[in-house]
Order: C-alpha cells, then structure tokens, then sequence
C-alpha cells in the first residue's frame, strides 16, 4: 500500500537522521576529531588525548543521547495513545518526579559521594516504586484513576524534592541537586550506559509490545475489550515501560522535559495518525532532538553550559502554547 | 452458534441495572432490545460482551461459558457496537475499519487479503466506499455512525451485539442500516440491536425483547410485544390511532400522565 511506503520512507529519513547526528554528536567538542580518529578510536585501544576523550567522553554522551531522546519520543507516543490524551507525556505518570526524588536524595545524603553509581541507582529504585503504586492505585480502574494517581504522585514528590532542598545546610549540596535537576548528560561515563541501558531497552520492549493494541484503543477501552485487547495488560506494559525506561534515563541525565510531549505532536500527521505507526517514529525523532539540542549546548555555550533540560525547555515551551492556540482554533472556543 | 445469558444481574455503584435477566440469541436471527431510556438495555450488551461484571448467573456461546474462552476467541466469535460513537485520532476511514479485522490479525505485518476483502465489504455495505480515504473526524454524525458501523460488520463474527446502529442516521440510511442487520441475520448472524423506533423494530425485527428495570417484561414476535398495555405500562405512551388486531401498535403516540 502507499500509506505504508509513506512510512517506511519516513522512517528511514529519521533513521538517517539519527545517525548523522550521532556522529556529529561524537566529532563536534573543543578538541576537534576526524572521522578517521573515531574509527581508529573504537578499533584499537590506543591511549592519544582525543581517542581518550572520544571513548571516555564523547561516545558515552552521544550513546546516552540518542537511548534518551528515543526513550521519551517512545514513551511520550505510548502514552499519549493509551491515554488518548495529546497532551499527556512521561511525566504525566510521576515518573520522572521520583526518579529525580530518588537522585536527589542520593544528593542530599552524601551517598553518591561515596558510591557514585548510587545516584542512578537511586533514581531507579524511585521509579519502580511509582509503578508499584499505579499498580496498587490504579491497577483495575479507569484512565482517569491513572491520571488523578500520576499527578497525585508527581505532586508529592515534587514537594519532597523540595523539601530536602529546604533542609539542605550544604550550600554545596544544594547547588549540586539544582544543577541535576536541571538535566544534562555532560560528563557521563561507559558505566551510566551499562548501567542505564538494561533498565532503557528492557522499558523499551514493553511499550513496543502495547502497540497494536493502542490502535484498537483509539476506538474506547469498551470496543478495546470487544475486539480481544487484553486492557488490563496492556496497561501493566504502558505503565512499568515508561517508568523503567524513563526512570532510568532519568536517573543519568537529570528531568529532561517536553521531547516526549512534542515529539509525537510534530510527527503524528506524518504517520497518518496511527497510534502504532507514531512508537518507531517518535523515538528516532526523539533521538534526533535530543542529539541536535545536545550538539546546539556544546557549540553556542562559551564558559558555561547551557543545560540540556534548560534547552529542551526552551523549544518545548512555547511550543506548548502554539499547539494550545492551535487546539483553541480547532474547536473554535 | 447459540448465545445464552442465564441469570445474569449487574450492579454499579450498588444500584442493580440489570436484574437476573435470561435470554437466548440463536444464529440467523435478529432481534431487537427496546424499552425506555434507563431499562438496562446498553449495559445488558456490555455485560454480554464481559465490560460488565456480572454480580451473578453466567454468558455462554454454544454452551460455553465466556469467561473461559480467550479474549481473542471471544472476540472473533462476538461482535459489538457501542452507542457512543467514539474514535480518537484522525485515523482514516478504511483503518478505522480495519481495526474491526484486530483478532484476525497477529503481530505487525501488512493486513492478510481475507482482512482486505472483510474491510471491503464492510466499507460497502454502509455506503461508506466513496469517503474510505477521508480522516473519520471530517465526517458528519451520521456517516461516522455508519463507519462504526462498518467495523463491527467488519469483524465477520457470528453473533453481533449493537447498540442504537440508527439513531443518528437519516431516513433513508435508517432503512439501509436496518437492511444490513436484516442481511447479516439472512446470512447466518446473530443478530441483538438496541433500537428506540418502535416502527422500525416492528418492521424488520424477528423477535422482541421489551425491558424495564433491568429485566424482561415481555419478549416474542413484533405484534405480541407493541401492543397497549405494554406501551401504556411501559412506555408511558398510548396509541392515537387503533391499528388492525394482529399489528404492532406503532406511532403516533401520546404522552400519557404520569400518575396513570
């Protein structure tokens, strides 16, 4: 059929994308490299000042660049699908709040001064009790329950947040905790990707496995349950994907906000609205973003860094608003 | 194939919305579902599809309970239209229909031509062919009832539940609609409408089933059921006009005081 030809275009141009900015993610910096350095840097193990900065330095954050912009493309089209909802995004689940509670508190006590991976690790344990508490919360009820219970959730743990910021009496701390908050992926290590990646692609697999059922979704959870969904499943797969995988990304990158709210917005007319067709497509897309806003930090920041999450920020704001002008004219109201 | 709902009471929120109601659909009939708004009729249709939990008794197809078939056996043997006429998304008409095709389909490949044919015939029976290309949420109510319509027909399932299939629709597309049930039941279907036309129940309907307070008050051939004391008990209606004695009292009606 053509629509599918359509789509297998699409993909592969985001595909490509992807792997552009993938290696200009690893070429561009203050040291400047060759392609011909990066191959010999991944091929051989020699120790020269650039190959180190490549493998040590740049490879990690261009990996977890593209597994986290992928991440929140991915969740943000898995859950605006199930939730039938344009406007819901991972955080709309809390699972971003707890995580970052989670890294916070690793902060706060000193314990990943001692064990650095504990921030991560943290992070993680915070987002896999969001699950157990959606499930507990709003296993078996409606949408609505789900939604009520992420806010509710993400509320409380923002408030914690806070809190701990406000009994913090290191300076150093405190600055510490704003800074990771406000999401970045500078500096990262071969060890965030090992540690990260099981927990990213474990989420991934399960929000792929909702994706014929979201379709059907797009038809009410009644005719859903009609046509052979298992709801209750699928909901289970939507809820611990999106925690596990974003909690993770979470846990090595800081909140990192509206690439999984925009991201299948832009691309959703592309797709011809398939709520299927948006998963691959939103993740290459969110990987894209994510890279390009990544490179965009490295080159016009001069002494300081612009901040990752403050940058996606910046894109994802007002474009918030235009698409609230642009659902007020829909309706007409 | 034999639908049997034996005994079966649903209760939500405590108020109990259909009462320890039993009653058969066999292959190749149509019935119709009629009684005033409140009966219990839409979630009687639920409760067959399983998106009610029953308080008590049981839903079998060919003697087997529901709860034991799979979710995807269910599904291709049972077939169910809901009242409200839902889809989010801009989706196409044609995959709007193709969704009807879900539990004959696995995993993520391009639709078999048995689905293409299924998806076709359905898009044809409804008129809907000429729009199939256009985005759902471009069409009227009434085309859109039709599409909706279309994916359960699309389904192919032996027993078809669906809920008001004409109420928004024109007249002309009414008599349509009732044509295709009419057509699918000729063919071998179950078929168990929801209708508000008492006319159009009369018309074309082997069989009533008349509901009030989530039970059966009378159910039996169109003529048996439309008759006065049940309009006037039920229905809070009596007849203007004093049809011949073997035909079903349709409009026009009138209102009749609540205190009688």
């Amino acid at each position: 059929m053509d629509d599918q030809k359509h789509y297998y275009l699409l993909i592969g141009i985001l595909a490509f994308l992807v792997a552009i900015l993938f290696t200009f993610s690893v070429l561009v910096g203050t040291t400047g490299s060759g392609l011909s350095d990066i191959f010999t840097t991944i091929s051989q193990h020699d120790s020269e000042i650039s190959s180190l900065i490549i493998r040590e330095i740049r490879l990690p954050r261009a990996i977890l660049g593209l597994l986290i912009g992928a991440t929140l493309g991915l969740a943000g089209a898995t859950l605006q699908g199930y939730l039938r909802n344009p406007l819901a995004e991972p955080g709309v689940i809390g699972v971003s709040t707890a995580a970052a509670l989670g890294a916070v508190l690793a902060i706060y006590t000193g314990l990943s001064l001692v064990v650095p991976l504990a921030l991560p690790l943290m992070a993680i344990g915070g987002s896999l009790i969001v699950v157990l508490l959606l499930q507990t919360l709003a296993g078996a009820g409606s949408v609505l329950t789900l939604i009520l219970a992420g806010v509710a959730i993400s509320s409380l743990c923002g408030a914690l947040t806070s809190l701990v910021l406000n009994l913090s009496d290191n300076p150093f701390a405190s600055l510490e905790i704003v800074f990771w908050l406000l999401g970045s992926i500078t500096d990262r290590s071969m060890a965030h990707v090992w540690l990260a990646a099981p927990f990213i692609l474990t989420g991934w697999l399960l929000l792929i496995a909702s994706a014929r059922a979201l379709d059907v979704l797009s038809l009410g959870e009644e005719v859903a349950l009609s046509l052979g969904v298992n709801v209750k499943q699928t909901r289970l797969l939507v809820v611990s994907g999106t925690a596990i995988s974003v909690g993770a990304c979470t846990a090595v990158s800081g909140v990192i906000g509206f690439i999984g709210l925009v991201v299948p917005h832009l691309l959703r007319p592309l797709v011809g609205h398939h709520p299927s067709r948006l998963l691959l497509a939103s993740a290459l897309a969110g990987a894209s973003l994510l890279l390009c806003a990544d490179i965009l930090v490295r080159i016009v920041s001069s002494s300081t860094e612009l901040k990752l999450g403050v940058v996606t920020a910046l894109i994802g704001g007002p474009f918030f608003l235009f698409l609230i002008l642009r659902l007020k004219a829909f309706y007409g109201t | 194939m034999r639908l049997e709902v034996s005994n079966i009471t649903v209760q939500i929120h405590e108020h109990t919305i259909v009462n320890d109601l039993s009653m058969m659909l066999d292959q190749g009939e149509l019935v119709g579902l009629i009684g005033p708004n409140g009966a219990g009729k839409s979630t009687l249709l639920k409760a067959i599809i399983g998106a009610r939990k029953l308080s008590s008794g049981r839903v079998m197809i060919d003697g087997v309970p529901l709860e034991r078939l799979s979710v995807i056996e269910r599904a291709r043997n049972l077939s169910y239209l809901p009242q409200e006429r839902y889809v989010e998304w801009q989706l196409p008409v044609r995959a709007v229909v193709m969704l009807g095709r879900f539990p004959h389909r696995q995993g993520f490949g391009p639709p078999t031509p048995d689905c293409e044919v299924a998806v076709d015939r359905a898009l044809d029976a409804v008129d809907a062919t000429p729009f199939a290309l256009r985005s759902v949420t471009s069409l009227s109510g009434g085309e859109r009832a039709r599409v909706l319509l279309a994916r359960a027909l699309a389904v192919e399932a032996p027993l078809l539940m669906v809920d008001e299939p004409i109420t928004e629709l024109d007249p002309y597309h009414q008599i349509h609609v009732m044509e295709i049930l009419r057509n699918r039941a000729d063919e071998g279907t179950g078929v168990l409408a929801v209708l508000h036309d008492l006319a159009m129940a009369a018309r074309f309907m082997d069989r009533l089933i008349l509901m009030n307070y989530g039970g059966i008050v009378s159910t039996g051939k169109p003529a048996e059921v439309i008759n006065r004391a049940n309009l006037e008990n039920v229905y809070r209606v009596s007849p203007l006009n004093q049809p011949a004695s073997h035909e079903a009292l349709t409009s026009p009606w009138q209102k009749m005081d609540r205190n009688n």
